[in-house]
């Protein structure tokens, strides 16, 4: 009984303490750094000279209007650059917080990586928002390839050359993907009128404005007229929408077939050539068939690819992808996302889809050093760890590269040649 | 006494646990392989496997050719060769009366060579009550000698009798990478493997619709492409592009990885499909080695055993992605 006592009168000190704690510490908080009265932000300004300008900016950060540089500064010491008191992200968002909302379909990677100071002047700018710069040239800051793009186009779509936040959210979009500001047709919809007979005339009378305006048209701008993407499939071009969609009834978008089916009708001989072969990337047989990797309408790709070949196949073949990217030495084909410099995309009567039976005969286009200047390999040189294969360039590298140089199997040159010279095993 | 029975009990719980975990673990040992027929030829891309507790049957995809074995213990003969000129067979099973069902990879259609050698027939799916075409990507043959049609034009797996006559399907799941294969277990359970996200479902006997076993397994392999159930229940999945095997438990559980990429005895490059046979034998269709290897299959882990030194755990490079958390390997 009397220990009992005691432990809970022990309890009740520690908390006591532990809430004097907690109420000093506030106290602490609310009297940041027990700066002189009316010292503050002047105090900074007296040693961190040419501050007037900042200033003297049209729009500055609010705390520094207030004068309360250590609402994001510690004056003394700090765990990060620029003695800030927290990351930068984090310290934003203490104040920002209704930038993001509960639930998002697409963010902005700096926004997520708390670089804020990437658009933003923490201190002033003469800009609105403290932007570091105005419209499109701040996000082409960035986003290089793209403002190379717009500039070059001879379809201009405004909104673009002028601010890209005309379309998309700066931080985070909770209504749509690539951070637009609203989901299509609705975002279009906005600016583009579509009563009227022309616009129903352009689109063959189908009804497109419940359907994906990008489908056919790229937001950015093109070099082909009504900015269509600059690869245009040919029925499209004669708008011949008929040729694949039903057109009319109440499903007008409706396909007259599924799968390979769909393209055969046009594409006959190059569908019977590939399904006539020992080996067919089974994509190609399902519902789905061309689809799976070709846009039917248009595209900014080659052959009406529906990305760029090396994040389309690794939409599948991640694994493959991801092992280049940790690989020390890089394969160019695959850096570059020529995956069918190797492969053939829909069929083939070799492995691996590869386009020649022969490893030798594939590697040779880009090696030919490998004709007159190899270790022995061909189809008479027989790999002494394995009577049934004989040695050829994927005796010793992996194409979409190691982890070791020349995407070799082993680290050393000398653990890959003990792996037949048995004799020469140290 | 009440400390002592808490304490027999914990103890109880240890050892329970750790019979469990032993039942959960397998052990593999390399008997030997595969390279040549009666004849001397040499094997040349292999890439399906079926087998019982006496034979086993191989699809010499390169030869376009399949050749069944008898074999006891480690000693093995070739007993018949069965050409099929103008196929390319890969996926392999057997029925209960020893015929042949292999996936023709250039007609896209299931394959049928009688037991004796009859001559190859394809099988029909009949009265499929909402597609005429069929495009099967696999299949499995459970022991009723019903046939699993792995079907992704109608994104369905099809049921069908011996004869090929329309039973019952499963739809595939929503939102599935792409399948690459499926198996039937021994209480009829239909397993479902998506090689792109590295998923395995499963529809219990009864189920019409199938559910998630597995989480996404990735981070453990690169490209599964196969599946095989063992007596136990457990989920062999061949990594192809990973040159190894991945155990998952019947909960779902990802239990480890054997083998590993290689040239040598035991070393994997490609494997294609394997079967396990009731006396614990595995084969392996090792395409990219042109050979078939066999395994003695028992339980626990090959890394506690005895014989270390004659397990098939060889050094090889590494294949397996590396985990999150972890630097990549450079």
């Amino acid at each position: 009984m009397r220990d009992s006592t005691i432990r809970i009168r022990t309890q009740r000190a520690l908390l006591v303490t532990a809430l004097l704690l907690c109420a000093a510490s506030l106290v602490g908080a609310a009297n940041d750094f027990k700066l002189k009265p009316g010292a503050r932000g002047k105090l900074c300004v007296d040693c961190h000279d040419g501050f007037e300008e900042v200033l003297a900016q049209p729009f500055v950060h609010t705390p520094i209007t207030e004068g309360e540089c250590s609402a994001c500064h510690s004056p003394h010491t700090s765990n990060h650059e620029m003695l800030l008191s927290a990351q930068t992200g984090e310290m934003c968002l203490e104040c920002h917080d209704d930038l993001v909302p509960e639930e998002t379909q697409s963010a902005h990677e700096v926004f997520v990586d708390g670089k804020c100071i990437v658009c933003h002047d923490p201190h002033s700018s003469e800009n609105e928002n403290i932007l570091r710069a105005t419209g499109s040239a701040l996000c082409f800051d960035c986003h290089e390839e793209m403002g190379e793009r717009v500039a070059e186009n001879d379809e201009e779509h405004e909104p673009v050359t002028e601010d890209c936040l005309e379309c998309h959210n700066p931080h985070v979009s909770a209504e749509s993907t690539h951070l637009l500001s609203d989901s299509e047709p609705g975002l279009c919809l906005d600016c583009h009128e579509t009563d009227d007979a022309s616009f129903a005339k352009q689109h063959n009378d189908y009804p497109v404005t419940k359907a994906r305006c990008t489908a056919c048209h790229d937001p950015h701008g093109s070099n082909t007229e009504g900015i269509l993407y600059d690869n245009v499939h040919e029925p499209v071009v004669e708008k011949k929408c008929d040729e694949c969609h039903e057109g009319t009834g109440s499903s007008p978008f409706a396909l007259k077939d599924t799968g390979f089916e769909l393209c055969e009708g046009c594409h006959y001989e190059e569908v019977i050539d590939h399904l006539n072969k020992d080996r067919v990337h089974w994509p190609l047989l399902d519902k789905t068939g061309c689809l799976n990797c070709h846009a039917p309408h248009a595209s900014p790709q080659e052959s009406l690819l529906k990305a760029p070949m090396l994040d389309l196949c690794s939409s599948c073949h991640a694994d493959t992808v991801a092992r280049q990217e940790r690989a020390q030495t890089e394969h160019p084909p695959m850096a570059e996302g020529a995956c069918t410099e190797c492969h053939s995309p829909h069929s083939s009567d070799n492995l691996f889809l590869l386009n020649e039976a022969s490893s030798l005969d594939l590697c040779e286009n880009c090696h030919e050093w490998q004709t007159h200047s190899t270790h022995p390999i061909g189809d008479k040189i027989v790999d002494p760890r394995n009577q049934n294969v004989t040695l050829e360039c994927f005796s010793c590298h992996r194409s979409h590269g190691t982890e070791y140089e020349h995407f070799l199997y082993y680290e050393t040159t000398n653990d890959l040649c003990i792996q037949c010279h048995q004799e020469l095993r140290r | 006494m009440r400390r002592v029975i808490v304490l027999f009990a914990a103890l109880g719980l240890l050892l329970a646990s750790a019979q469990v975990s032993r039942a959960e673990q397998r052990r593999l040992k390399w008997l030997r392989s595969v390279y040549i027929d009666a004849r001397g030829n040499g094997l040349k891309y292999p890439e399906g496997i079926a087998c019982t507790d006496e034979a086993f049957v191989v699809a010499d995809t390169g030869n376009s050719r399949i050749l069944r074995f008898r074999y006891q213990g480690e000693t093995v003969t070739q007993d018949a060769e069965f050409p099929v000129p103008k196929s390319s067979p890969m996926r392999l099973h057997l029925n209960s009366q020893g015929d042949v069902y292999f996936l023709d990879g250039r007609e896209r259609r299931i394959a049928i060579l009688g037991a004796g050698g009859e001559k190859t027939r394809y099988l029909k799916p009949r009265s499929v009550p909402f597609s005429t075409e069929v495009v099967p990507k696999s299949f499995a043959i459970d022991r009723k000698d019903q046939i699993y049609l792995l079907d992704v034009l109608s994104e369905n797996v099809l049921v069908l009798d011996a004869e090929g006559q329309y039973q019952r399907h499963i739809p595939f799941p929503e939102d599935y990478g792409f399948f690459s294969d499926l198996a039937v277990g021994a209480e009829d359970t239909v397993y479902l493997l998506d090689g792109v996200e590295a998923v395995v479902y499963a529809a219990a006997r009864g189920e019409k619709a199938f559910s998630p076993l597995t989480e996404g397994l990735k981070d453990y392999m690169n490209f599964p492409t196969s599946l095989t159930l063992d007596d136990g229940g457990m989920l062999f999945l061949v990594d192809q592009f990973g040159s190894g095997l991945a155990l998952v438990g019947r909960d779902g559980a990802f239990l480890g990885r054997k083998l590993s990429l290689g040239w040598n005895e035991g070393g994997l490059y490609y494997p294609s499909q394997i079967c396990i046979s009731g006396n614990g034998t595995l084969f392996v269709a090792d395409r990219n080695n042109s050979r078939v290897q066999l395994f003695s299959l028992g339980e626990g882990q090959s890394e506690a055993s005895s014989e270390d030194a004659e397990d098939a755990e060889p050094e090889g490079p590494s294949v397996v992605p590396p985990r999150p958390g972890l630097a990549p390997a450079h």
